[in-house]
């Protein structure tokens, strides 16, 4: 029995961190929006580790924000430590990460969802997708029989999809946290032509605080001056609660060897993928056996609980066998494990399937962004959600789509990565999967993709004017200091000696002692008269500018060239069988991705420069031609 | 579609045969039209590989006796379907068998055009197709071999490892950069130093035999200088002698300098006979001198030429004052006569000398030796890695340059994420050496440098 309940322009389904941006990027942008999911008490849950930034993933963060999406804001509430990884490696390479209070985090989303205009919540499974002939989107159909008309579909199923929870040698259906798997939907999407496969990924256990010896574990701070994700986040920030390391053992490493038989990645009852970037405790083992201890971090899951997470050392061994090894490391003697960790095999998608839009090339109007899509973690998650959202409302408005290039951002580097080349693991984001990485900062993350989210109506008038200041600025300040010319007095030497630099002997302008690594701003402001008052953010802009000016020049070429490559389009209706001189492998990819231009199909596996050459010579000839 | 192509494979000069060759999917149809064989045979039923014997006609006219050889796609020198003529040499003959088939619908081939689809049909690396160019520019054996080996991809391997180590070291820094929380090992900043270094002099190697592979495929420049009647003449036609010599340029009157290229062994040498220097009070036979005495400082051999039967003079002091004895070898001549030369004086001075008669043949083979030993082309032949046009070295160059500049920027103090897009620039410039990141500039550019007949 079905029914009819309602209509909307965009529905989202699933309410994790895709879905939330995806969901409320379409209400702000003022579409008739419906979220769905199985259960309205895990909104934006973080079932693995209660965190968010870290390496790149702090990168997509701040991305999110520029371009007017929610997670950063949220994680500047919810935060109780924080810190900025990669000091002193270069502030290209600089990433923020958090410690958030994972319950407080799910109910400040959900609120946020509640409150949003344009935005309705539901709890309800969506079972089947339904299109017209056109192979366009036209309903969704719930568990109950309630049917959805609408213009536009985002899967954001993360990890239900016909999900199975292993612990050991025990092997269940079930989603992730223990929450229902959704077992209907995935054979409708196979039947929609969408091609399905079977990843698998794990979490550690979470262990009683009391049953922690603290005093036995390294502790680990967070930053004493906090950066928040947010450019809206104004408010004074600290940290409130503290995390520690521990490190396994010989002993440890014996145990879970001698038992490794029970684990079904070793058993073989578990054949899919897991992610080669955050393999379990038994993988690091094997894999790196020349390896005496490894890092356990032990974080607090949040103020009002007493639960720990261990991060990196997750594991799909039995639970009794859980519990013999953490014994075995120092400070966990006692250990009180109050969630198992557990695999979780479940269904998604290759993401060659989709445009760089994040739209399917063979179904128009459905979407989809998150796990799903193949990727692992909650920033991938979230940008593609922004992505995905956006360009669904852009769809339906006719107006030009949203693709965002390499050189423009992290999630440009996602999206084209996913779309382009797939993944045979879940795909996790990293600093060394951009080529253009010093110009894409963390810190100018607002400068490269605020215009874009204000374009689009994401960006308040307020922030607006913020930071059309900053900008103004961060040039107005520039062009001062680039003006200003220092003498060889004793107290300039003196500061540069004490910073480990040469002092000068003649005079030298002011922006080239800042070039200096070993200088800072504040190093040198004495020599600078000025009575403005420059804020950090400037101040960091500026020092960032000059700097690494060398480095940002030569990268700017370098995008200018691929841009130049990307400005090659290639016609849809190109019949790459009928291009002589293309080989067969390349024919066969290149039917397959569908690249959108010269740049993109050279990124492909299996074609060659030499297939680029002759499809560019053939673009070349049919450009004439016209 | 892609164009049949045709052009004259060998060089348009008399000889005793003469190849023309048509690639592209019309390659038989051409020929088809203007071509029968002797044995009745259908040139459309012909395997790959096969020769056939028949005629060239015109009008049902014959034109020439030729051997047709046709290459079945994709196992031909472009990968496309290929036919080769070869005819009876001279000009005219194959001059008109090239027009009969440009009427029939063939297409004159660019520069380059027959190695360009070879390349495109993956028949070849870009590394590969160069070296063909080489191929078909080396005119000595020492030039064949350089060519040959880049062909079989050592150039190739060699770079493709320094790349490998190039990736590790970044490998490493990205490892650090993306997994702050993971437990590695401190990046030991002075290896790293210490591994590019070793990078850097791997790359500095392929290229520092450059200019020297580049003598020896164009030729060594060589001036044959000294007072007049020592034996330069003598000595020139002995060189001449030597093999069969091409006089590719004559300009000018005895007092002017000849120029001829001939081979001695693995080497060439573009000879100079100069004037001989002496002072005078005639004006032409000044010009000649002053010429002779700027060629000494340009050419990259000096061949200075002695009489032992005579004291040394001013005028062989003076020139011994502009000799760069690095590259100068002292022919001391005429020692079938009386010994008068302070020859204690000319060793102690040059790093070669060679004592000879022209007119008795005595030690003329150790003049081949000697230059042999200062153009060291041993060393050569031990490294088959060559760096061997002017694109590949403008790539290795700009790579050691990019490790130089992460050698100084880690001095410097800078920061990792600054250093690792710098190491990724001397990758680049590798890749682009062997043609894994090509771009379209270079393709077409390297590709029009090919002779029309490959």
């Amino acid at each position: 029995m079905s029914y009819k309940l309602g209509e909307y322009d965009v529905a989202v389904i699933g309410a994790g961190h895709a879905g939330i941006e995806a969901a409320l990027a379409s209400a702000r942008m003022g579409l008739k929006t419906v979220i769905f999911t199985i259960n309205l008490d895990t909104i934006g849950n973080m079932p693995c580790n209660p965190s968010i930034g870290g390496t790149a993933k702090g990168h997509l963060v701040k991305e999110i924000d520029a371009l007017g999406g929610e997670m950063g804001k949220v994680a500047d509430k919810t935060f109780i430590q924080s810190r900025i990884l990669n000091r002193g490696k270069g502030p290209a390479v600089h990433s923020l990460r958090v410690q958030t209070d994972r319950k407080k985090y799910n109910q400040m989303m959900k609120h946020i969802l509640e409150k949003q205009k344009n935005l309705d919540i539901k709890q309800s499974e969506i079972i089947d997708i339904i299109l017209n002939d056109n192979r366009e989107i036209r309903s969704l159909k719930t568990k109950t029989g309630a049917i959805y008309n609408v213009k536009a579909g985002i899967l954001c199923c993360g990890t239900y999809l016909n999900s199975i929870i292993h612990v050991g040698d025990i092997s269940y259906k079930g989603g992730p946290d223990g929450n229902m798997p959704s077992e209907n939907l995935t054979k409708n999407l196979i039947n929609l032509g969408i091609d399905i496969r079977r990843f698998k990924t794990g979490t550690p256990a979470r262990v009683h605080k009391r049953s922690i010896d603290f005093s036995k574990l390294e502790v680990q701070k967070g930053d004493d001056i906090i950066t928040p994700f947010s450019f809206e986040t104004e408010e004074k920030q600290e940290n409130k609660m503290l995390c520690y390391i521990a490190y396994t053992n010989t002993q440890t490493h014996k145990i879970i060897l001698k038992n490794i038989a029970r684990s079904p990645m070793y058993s073989g009852k578990i054949e899919s993928s897991g992610p080669r970037y955050c393999p379990s405790i038994e993988d690091k083992i094997v894999r790196f056996a020349d390896k005496k201890r490894h890092q356990i971090f032990v974080e607090p899951m949040g103020l009002d609980t007493e639960e720990y997470y261990l991060q990196g050392i997750s594991t799909s061994l039995p639970e009794d066998i859980q519990n013999q090894f953490l014994r075995t490391i120092v400070g966990f003697e006692n250990i009180e494990i109050m969630r198992p960790a557990y695999a979780i095999e479940y269904d998604c998608c290759n993401p060659i399937n989709f445009n760089p839009t994040l739209e399917f090339k063979n179904i128009k109007g459905l979407y989809g962004a998150g796990q799903f899509n193949g990727t692992s973690g909650y920033e991938e998650a979230a940008a593609q959600g922004l992505v995905a959202g956006i360009n669904a409302v852009l769809k339906i408005k006719g107006k030009k789509p949203l693709i965002l290039d390499r050189a423009s951002s992290y999630i440009g580097v996602l999206i084209d990565d996913l779309v382009t080349k797939g993944c045979s693991d879940p795909y996790r984001i990293m600093t060394s999967r951009s080529e253009y990485r010093l110009i894409l900062r963390q810190d100018n993350a607002d400068q490269r993709l605020s215009p874009i989210g204000r374009s689009l109506g994401l960006i308040s008038d307020t922030r607006w004017s913020k930071f059309e200041l900053k900008v103004k600025n961060i040039e107005i300040q520039k062009k001062r200091l680039v003006k200003i010319n220092l003498a060889p007095t004793e107290r300039l030497n003196e500061i540069l000696v004490s910073r480990e630099t040469n002092p000068i002997k003649t005079g030298i302008k002011f922006i080239e002692i800042l070039k200096r690594p070993q200088i800072s701003y504040k190093d040198i402001q004495e020599f600078d008269s000025t009575d403005d008052y420059i804020s950090p953010d400037v101040i960091e802009q500026i020092e960032i500018d000059f700097k690494y000016e060398g480095y940002i020049k030569k990268q700017i070429s370098q995008v200018e060239n691929m841009r130049r490559i990307e400005s090659k389009i290639i016609p849809i209706n190109i019949i790459y069988s009928n291009i002589i001189g293309l080989k067969h492998e390349a024919v066969e990819k290149l039917e397959k991705i569908m690249p959108k231009n010269l740049g993109q199909a050279g990124r492909i596996y299996g074609v060659t420069p030499a297939d680029i050459t002759v499809l560019s010579i053939f673009l070349d000839k049919i450009n004439r031609e016209r | 579609m892609e164009k049949t192509i045709v052009a004259i494979a060998t060089p348009i000069a008399y000889g005793g045969i003469s190849v023309l060759r048509i690639s592209g999917k019309d390659s038989l149809n051409i020929i088809s039209k203007i071509y029968t064989s002797y044995k009745g045979k259908d040139i459309f039923k012909l395997k790959g590989y096969t020769g056939c014997y028949g005629y060239i006609h015109s009008d049902k006219k014959k034109i020439d006796d030729v051997i047709l050889f046709y290459f079945k796609k994709p196992y031909s020198y472009t990968g496309e379907d290929v036919v080769e003529i070869s005819c009876h040499g001279g000009i005219l003959v194959t001059k008109k068998i090239l027009r009969l088939i440009l009427e029939n619908g063939g297409n004159m081939a660019e520069p380059g055009e027959f190695t360009k689809r070879s390349f495109l049909n993956k028949k070849m690396s870009l590394i590969e197709s160069e070296s063909v160019i080489d191929i078909i520019n080396a005119n000595n054996d020492m030039a064949l071999k350089l060519s040959i080996s880049n062909m079989e991809g050592n150039l190739y391997k060699k770079i493709s490892k320094i790349k490998e180590n190039l990736l590790n070291i970044v490998g490493h820094i990205e490892a650090f950069i993306d997994f702050p929380e993971e437990d590695l090992e401190d990046l030991d900043i002075n290896k790293i130093k210490n591994d590019l270094s070793l990078n850097k002099n791997e790359l500095n190697y392929l290229i520092e035999n450059y200019d020297l592979v580049k003598i020896i495929k164009q030729g060594i420049d060589t001036a044959i200088i000294g007072k007049p009647n020592v034996g330069k003449s003598s000595i020139m036609n002995l060189f001449a002698g030597f093999e069969k010599s091409i006089v590719t340029d004559m300009e000018g009157t005895t007092r002017d300098i000849i120029d001829e290229q001939i081979n001695i062994g693995d080497l060439i040498l573009n000879i100079s006979d100069t004037a001989g220097i002496r002072k005078t009070s005639n004006i032409i036979e000044k010009i000649g001198i002053d010429k002779a005495k700027n060629k000494i400082k340009t050419v990259a051999l000096n061949l200075f030429v002695i009489d032992n039967s005579k004291e040394l003079s001013i005028e062989d002091f003076d020139i011994m004052d502009i000799l760069d004895i690095k590259r100068t070898l002292v022919i001391i001549n005429k020692i079938d006569l009386d010994k008068k030369i302070d020859s204690d004086y000319i060793y102690n001075k040059f790093l070669y000398v060679v004592e000879i008669s022209v007119k008795d043949s005595i030690n003329i083979k150790k003049i081949i030796d000697k230059i042999n030993l200062i153009f060291s082309t041993d060393k050569i032949e031990n490294y088959s890695t060559i760096v061997s046009n002017e694109r590949q070295r403008n790539c290795v160059i700009k790579s050691i340059l990019a490790i130089e500049n992460s050698i100084k920027d880690i001095d410097i103090g800078q920061t990792l994420d600054g250093i690792c897009v710098i190491i990724e620039e001397a990758i680049e410039s590798l890749l682009e050496l062997t043609g894994e990141n090509v771009n379209q500039s270079i393709v077409d550019k390297i590709f029009s440098n090919f002779c029309v007949g490959k």
